[in-house]
């Protein structure tokens, strides 16, 4: 089966990059540039993860993260952040705000699959 | 009675003596001249008795035969005896038979009234009444008058001649007397002479000479003995004189000095409550007084007549704003609900300035159930700190705002130096994994190094945002408790693929006693992988080793390796950023040249350390120490 991903990410360079490895690698990708699209989105698709920039405009990645979380019926979805741990206590921010792991960027394009997989709990 | 006690004692023996020789004298001589009396009138008595007698034997016959003639001539007979004044003849019946008599001025002749033998004396008289008895026959009564005036005289007569014997007598008493009572008043004199001397002298050592026993010899030891006692007394009286005098002089060198003291005390008081600006106040809660010093008035503005000594006075100089506050203060601290009383307020001045003022104070008396009578306090005008104290929250502020946009700064560059990065990383690898096609060698001979210098980057942009945030004061440690061997386990993990390809051996030695540690576990990695990485990197051949062991309340981790090693000079500056590029290393190795500098920071951060010990060509040791628990950190 096809695993459904969306990606809420601004930067157009990354999402395509992120994109055109999840597809290489046999999944569909939902792509949303802001906070609310992505919400939008989640609650129409009901993807099976969502990965999750931290750095968005106007509504952050933690307002999107705990905003997603007050719909039942994405509650369960994982979210995934993405971020480059600008600060300290931002990836224990990011955890308390609903995600459900983080991966650090820049990502690393030979591990990053892997790691996808360990958060959908796809065996290989 | 007075009048004796005054008398010399001479005068006194000389009395004694004579009074008792006089009173000798007199009884003597009146004893003499009783029985002399007596004598006399028993001679008297008897010669008349015997002149009556005879003169009535004469009177026999004139009786027997009633011759008056003849008896009145026997009784003529008796003017030969002057003394016999008259006479009387009674015949056997009582009746005057003859008479004699020259009894002019003398008494009649008495009458008989049945006398028979009777002698009395009356007056200057001799009565004398006797029987005519001739062989046993009574013939009749004989009466003799007979005066005593010249008894009297004749007495008189012979105290006259005894007077001057007495008087006589007296003058040689006197004369005895005063020689007898010479030594012993002359011992007494001896005595009172020295008394005096000594009294008018005050010499107690002067003894009068013992030349005798018996009482006077007695006396004298009494008094020497007591004009001893005296001397002694006065010795000691006379020292402990000139102590209290030597006393009461230091006593009042010292008082001099106290009140000096007290003055200079005063004054210093003065000076210092003028020289710290310090305002002084006493208020009494029964009267309700309150006293101020000038200072306090200056602050206010006021000169000392303009102010009041009342507590209204210190209330209505307070800002009304504050009033309230300051009133509630000085409740809680007077009920004891605070341990102090300290305020600070804002009080208008004369000239309706508002400054600030801080006001600490006391309470210095109580009445006997603890409730305040009286408190005492200072005030200090602090409306400089307070404009300081403003100043310094703005300031405060200011820094806060310049640290919140430096952090701001740091977490947008961060962001905006990896965004890129990403996507270059990202693609090149994605390249490189052929999903976007096939490659020719050349094609992934050139992709491989813009990955490594992507990643080269990579780790310059994060060491210099560590340091930056480092040096910014950005960098907040995440204290968590781990297990520190896992840990280790782990980064020695992620440097063997590199010391493999290298053959370079890599041991590790961690006691048993290694178990949690409470430190920020991500930054304690990255310092365990940047010594791991620097030591399997500059190690050609032999191993590298990796221990750590506990020692009280830290831990202790060493990397060593058996690589290049430094030379002496080097190890100064190692812990410097970029030291790598001084030393003209760094095209030989990779690195950014800040891992070391970092690794310091953080461990500094920790309450840790780091040291180096290194010998060229033959290898380094390089040793951390951390606090196993946060509660080391100092």
């Amino acid at each position: 089966m096809s695993y459904t991903l969306l990606i809420i990410e601004d930067n157009e360079q990354n999402f395509y990059m992120m994109r055109f490895l999840l597809e290489k690698n046999g999944f569909t990708v939902i792509g949303a540039e802001t906070g609310k699209e992505g919400i939008e989105k989640a609650l129409l698709h009901k993807p099976h993860a969502i990965l999750l920039d931290i750095q968005l405009p106007e509504m952050d990645g933690y307002a999107v993260a705990a905003e997603l979380k007050k719909h039942a019926e994405i509650e369960a979805v994982p979210i995934i952040a993405v971020t480059s741990y600008a600060m300290v206590g931002d990836r224990e921010r990011i955890l308390a705000a609903g995600a459900t792991g983080y991966i650090e960027k820049p990502i690393n394009p030979e591990t990053f699959i892997g790691e996808i997989r360990g958060y959908l709990g796809i065996e290989d | 009675m007075k009048y004796l006690r005054s008398i010399s004692i001479k005068t006194k023996l000389i009395m004694i003596i004579v009074g008792v020789s006089f009173i000798i004298a007199i009884t003597g001589f009146c004893v003499v001249f009783l029985n002399h009396i007596s004598t006399l009138k028993d001679d008297l008595k008897n010669n008349t008795v015997l002149n009556a007698e005879l003169v009535g034997q004469y009177c026999v016959v004139p009786l027997t035969f009633q011759y008056i003639e003849e008896a009145n001539e026997v009784l003529n007979k008796l003017s030969a005896i002057p003394y016999i004044v008259s006479a009387c003849v009674y015949d056997e019946n009582g009746k005057i038979f003859s008479t004699y008599g020259k009894n002019e001025g003398y008494p009649p002749w008495p009458a008989l009234e049945g006398r028979i033998a009777d002698e009395f004396f009356e007056d200057d008289f001799l009565h004398v009444f006797h029987r005519i008895v001739y062989q046993g026959k009574k013939y009749g009564t004989i009466y003799l008058g007979v005066t005593t005036s010249y008894l009297r005289k004749r007495i008189i007569n012979e105290i006259l001649v005894m007077l001057p014997v007495i008087i006589v007598l007296l003058f040689v008493s006197y004369f005895i007397a005063s020689g007898l009572q010479r030594p012993i008043s002359m011992s007494i004199r001896r005595l009172a002479d020295v008394a005096q001397g000594i009294a008018e002298k005050n010499d107690y050592s002067v003894r009068v000479e013992i030349d005798r026993d018996g009482e006077i010899g007695v006396l004298y030891k009494r008094f020497n003995y007591l004009c001893e006692q005296i001397e002694r007394r006065e010795k000691e009286r006379d020292i402990a004189e000139t102590q209290i005098r030597q006393l009461n002089e230091e006593l009042e060198v010292r008082i001099k000095n106290r009140t000096a003291k007290l003055e200079e005390s005063e004054q210093r008081l003065k000076l210092a409550l003028q020289g710290g600006n310090l305002g002084f106040w006493d208020v009494n809660f029964q009267t309700e007084e309150t006293i101020f010093n000038e200072r306090w008035a200056q602050m206010l503005g006021y000169s000392m007549d303009e102010i009041e000594n009342t507590r209204e006075m210190w209330l209505k100089n307070i800002h009304p704003d504050d009033r309230e506050r300051i009133l509630k203060v000085g409740e809680d601290y007077r009920m004891g609900r605070i341990p102090k009383y300290e305020a600070e307020y804002r009080a208008v001045t004369k000239e309706k300035d508002v400054i600030w003022q801080i006001s600490k104070g006391a309470i210095v008396e109580r009445d006997v159930n603890g409730a305040p009578l009286r408190m005492v306090g200072m005030v200090t005008d602090i409306t400089e700190r307070k404009h300081m104290e403003a100043d310094l929250i703005k300031a405060k502020e200011a820094a806060e705002e310049a640290d919140r946009i430096k952090s701001a700064f740091l977490a947008t560059m961060s962001h905006e130096l990896r965004t890129p990065l990403n996507a270059i990383i990202g693609f090149t690898g994605i390249m490189l994994q052929e999903l976007a096609g096939p490659l020719n060698e050349e094609q992934r001979k050139q992709l491989t190094m813009v990955q490594n210098s992507s990643r080269h980057l990579l780790a310059l942009i994060n060491d210099v945002l560590d340091i930056s945030k480092i040096e910014a004061g950005q960098l907040d440690l995440f204290f968590t408790t781990f297990e520190l061997r896992p840990s280790i386990e782990k980064m020695v993990a992620l440097v063997e693929p590199l010391a493999e390809k290298k053959g370079i051996e890599l041991k590790m030695d961690i006691a048993g006693d290694v178990m949690s540690a409470t430190t920020d576990q991500r930054r304690l990695e990255q310092v365990i992988l940047n010594l791991l990485n620097n030591a399997v990197k500059f190690t050609e051949k032999g191993h590298v080793r990796v221990s750590c062991r506990r020692e009280n309340t830290h831990y202790i981790l060493s990397v060593t390796d058996t690589g290049i090693g430094m030379r002496p000079e080097e190890l100064p500056g190692l812990f410097q950023p970029f030291h790598q590029i001084d030393t003209g290393l760094s095209r030989k190795h990779e690195g950014t040249g800040l891992g070391l500098s970092i690794c310091k920071r953080l461990l500094n951060l920790m309450g840790g350390e780091i040291s180096v010990e290194s010998q060229w060509g033959l290898g380094s040791v390089f040793t951390v120490r951390f606090p196993r628990d946060k509660g080391v950190l100092s």
